[in-house]
C-alpha cells in the first residue's frame, strides 16, 4: 500500500516546477498552434527533430516558443548503451537547450543502439546492480556536460531478462538515486509494461520515489490481447486515466503531457484528451 | 551472469539478423514465449526503417508498389544500417545502393528518382539564410557589376538527371498517369531549393545550367557574360546573363551579393 495516500504532497518541499498541462509539438500541428495558440500550458519537442541545420522546424520551433514554455525529450541518448555517449548528440543537445531554454531535457532508461549502430527503438535493459552502476556513471557525464539534472524515463517493454536481479520499478529508482537524476514517470508505459510482465501496476507506482518525480506522461496504446504495444496512436483508455488519477493521488502536482505520435487526430481531439486530463488533476488535487 | 555489452549484443544480432542465442537470456510465459516477446522489437525496427524511407522516398514508394519497396527497404537496411542519431540522414545511401545493387542497378532511372527525393530532403532540411532582395542589384553601381558574385542560399543544390525522373515524380505527386520511362536527351540539370520554407525544384534550361553552377562555384558577372558569349550573340550575353540574375532572385536563391576584389 501506498504510505502517502491520501496525505498529498508539498510541492514547496519538493521544489518541484508545476507546468500544468502540456501536449508533444508535432509538425501536424504546428500552423494551428501558431495561428490559434491553444489553451496549452506548455510542449515537449523530440530533442532530435530540431537537431537539423534550419527550415521550417526550426522555424516553427522559434515562434511557438515565443509563447509556450518547452521541456525536450530525446530518443537517442542510449544512457544503457555500452557504446561511449555520443559526444556529437550531447553537443547538439547542449545547443538545442541554448536555444529554447527548456524547463528540462528528459531521455528513456534504455539502450538504442551498438557499435556505432542506431536501431531507433527503446531497447530494455536486466535489471542489475551492474546496470545501475554503468547508467549512473553516464548520467553523472551527462549532466556535467549538460550542466543541468536530467530527467529519465520508464519505457514500456515486451521482454524481460532471466538474471534482473530487482523489479522495475526497484531499477528505475536506484538507477535515480544512484545517478542523482528526475524521473519522468509514464503512466502508460507503468500500464504498457504491467499487462506485458503481469505485475501489479500500482506496486510500481507506489515503489517509485516521490521527491525525484518531475513530469508525467500520458499515451495511447495497442492492446493485442496476449501483449500490449505503447504505440501512441490511440486515445487514453480509462485503465491508464484510473492509473493517472492514482498517481496524482500519490504523487501530488506533476506536470502532466499527453503524447500522440500515429494516426494524428485533429487537434481539437487533443485538446479535449488534455483538457481531460487537467480536470482530472484538477479534482484530485483539490481534494489532496 | 552475462556482461551487459554481451547481451546487447546478442540481442542486436536477433534484430538485424535473427541470430536466436538472446532467446536464453530472455524469460518466456505461458502467454508469450521469448522468441515472440523478441519479435515485437524485430518487426518493430525492420518496419520503422522501412516507413522512414517511404516517407522520404515517396514516389520511388508509390511507384515500386508497396511489397517491392519493403523488398529494397530490406535490403538497404541490411546493407546500410543507420549510424546516426537521427533518422533525418538514414536514407542518404539509398541511391548511391540503388544504383550500385541489383535487381535495382539494371534500372538505373530508379536511383536517379532516389537521388531527386533525397535531395528535395537536404534542401527541407538546409540551414537558414537570408534572401537578397531584388533592387539591391539594382542600387550597385554600374561599376561594381562586372566583380559582381553571389553567394546562394544554403538550401540550393544541381542534380543532373539522364532520365525524366522529374516528370514521373511530378506525375506521381499529381496522380496523373505515368509517362513511359526515356532517357533525357541531353540531360536535364534540375535545381532543388527551399523558399519561404516550402522545398522547390526547377529543370534549368540548356544555357542557364552552366552558367548557375559556375556562379554558385563563385564565378563573378564578367565571368559568366563570357561564358555566354559562347553560346549567344555578342548583342544578347548581356541582357540574358541580367535576366537570368533576375530570376534567380526572384527564386529566392542569393542570399549575399557581394562586389569588388575577390
Amino acid at each position: 500500500m501506498d504510505p502517502d495516500q491520501g496525505n498529498g504532497v508539498n510541492t514547496d518541499q519538493l521544489q518541484r516546477p508545476f507546468l500544468g498541462y502540456g501536449l508533444g509539438l508535432r509538425p501536424d500541428y504546428y500552423e494551428t498552434i501558431l495561428t490559434t495558440l491553444p489553451a496549452v500550458d506548455w510542449f515537449e519537442v523530440l530533442s532530435e527533430n530540431y537537431m537539423v541545420d534550419g527550415g521550417k522546424p526550426l522555424y516553427y520551433l522559434d515562434r511557438i516558443r515565443e509563447h509556450y514554455p518547452m521541456v525536450m525529450h530525446g530518443v537517442s541518448l542510449s544512457i544503457g548503451g555500452t557504446d561511449p555517449l555520443d559526444r556529437d548528440y550531447l553537443q547538439r543537445l547542449k545547443q538545442l537547450a541554448a536555444r529554447i531554454e527548456p524547463e528540462w531535457i528528459s531521455d528513456h532508461l534504455c539502450w538504442t543502439g551498438l557499435n556505432g549502430h542506431n536501431l531507433h527503438d527503446l531497447m530494455p535493459l536486466p535489471y542489475t546492480q551492474e546496470t545501475v552502476r554503468h547508467i549512473a556513471g553516464r548520467v553523472e557525464q551527462v549532466q556535467d556536460f549538460l550542466g543541468r539534472r536530467i530527467l529519465l524515463e520508464n519505457v514500456s517493454s515486451y521482454v524481460s531478462y532471466q538474471h534482473s536481479e530487482m523489479s522495475e520499478w526497484e531499477f528505475f529508482s536506484a538507477v535515480a538515486e544512484a545517478a542523482d537524476c528526475l524521473m519522468l514517470f509514464d503512466v502508460n508505459n507503468v500500464y504498457v509494461s504491467a499487462r506485458n510482465h503481469g505485475f501489479d501496476p500500482e506496486t510500481y507506482l507506489y515503489g517509485v520515489p516521490t521527491e525525484r518525480v518531475r513530469q508525467f506522461h500520458l499515451a495511447g496504446h495497442t492492446d493485442y490481447g496476449d501483449y500490449v504495444i505503447d504505440t501512441h496512436d490511440h486515445p487514453i483508455i480509462d485503465a491508464v486515466w484510473d492509473l493517472y488519477v492514482k498517481s496524482l493521488q500519490h504523487f501530488g502536482p506533476v506536470s502532466t503531457m499527453i503524447e500522440r505520435d500515429d494516426l494524428m487526430p485533429p487537434f481539437s481531439e487533443l485538446l479535449q484528451e488534455l483538457q481531460q486530463a487537467r480536470q482530472l488533476g484538477s479534482k484530485v488535487l483539490q481534494a489532496a | 551472469m552475462v556482461a551487459l555489452q554481451t547481451l546487447q549484443a546478442a540481442f542486436y544480432r536477433r534484430i538485424v539478423a535473427g541470430d536466436e542465442q538472446v532467446c536464453c537470456y530472455i524469460k518466456s510465459t505461458a502467454e508469450l514465449p521469448a522468441t515472440e516477446r523478441l519479435s515485437i522489437y524485430t518487426s518493430a525496427y525492420w518496419s520503422r526503417l522501412v516507413e522512414v524511407l517511404a516517407t522520404d522516398f515517396p514516389a520511388l514508394h508509390g511507384l515500386l508498389g508497396k511489397d517491392d519497396f519493403t523488398e529494397l527497404g530490406h535490403a538497404y537496411i541490411a546493407a546500410c544500417p543507420s549510424t546516426y542519431f537521427s533518422l533525418r540522414w538514414f536514407g542518404q545511401s539509398l541511391a548511391t545502393f540503388l544504383a550500385a545493387e541489383e535487381p535495382w542497378r539494371s534500372q538505373p532511372w530508379l536511383a536517379e528518382l532516389a537521388a531527386a527525393e533525397w535531395a528535395f530532403v537536404d534542401a527541407f532540411n538546409a540551414a537558414d539564410a537570408a534572401i537578397v532582395d531584388p533592387s539591391e542589384v539594382q542600387q550597385t553601381a554600374p561599376g561594381d557589376w562586372p566583380s559582381m558574385r553571389f553567394e546562394f542560399h544554403p538550401s540550393a543544390a544541381c542534380l543532373i538527371c539522364h532520365w525524366n525522373v522529374m516528370a514521373r515524380w511530378r506525375a506521381y505527386r499529381e496522380s496523373s498517369p505515368q509517362p513511359a520511362v526515356e532517357t533525357c536527351e541531353p540531360p536535364q540539370t534540375v535545381l532543388f531549393w527551399r523558399y519561404e520554407r516550402v522545398t522547390r525544384y526547377r529543370v534549368l534550361e540548356i544555357d542557364e545550367a552552366p552558367l548557375l553552377q559556375q556562379a554558385m562555384q563563385g564565378a563573378d558577372f564578367a565571368t559568366l557574360c563570357e561564358s555566354l558569349a559562347n553560346t549567344h550573340a555578342a548583342d544578347a550575353v548581356a541582357m540574358r546573363a541580367a535576366s537570368l540574375l533576375k530570376s534567380w532572385l526572384a527564386d529566392g536563391l542569393v542570399s549575399r551579393l557581394v562586389t569588388g576584389p575577390a
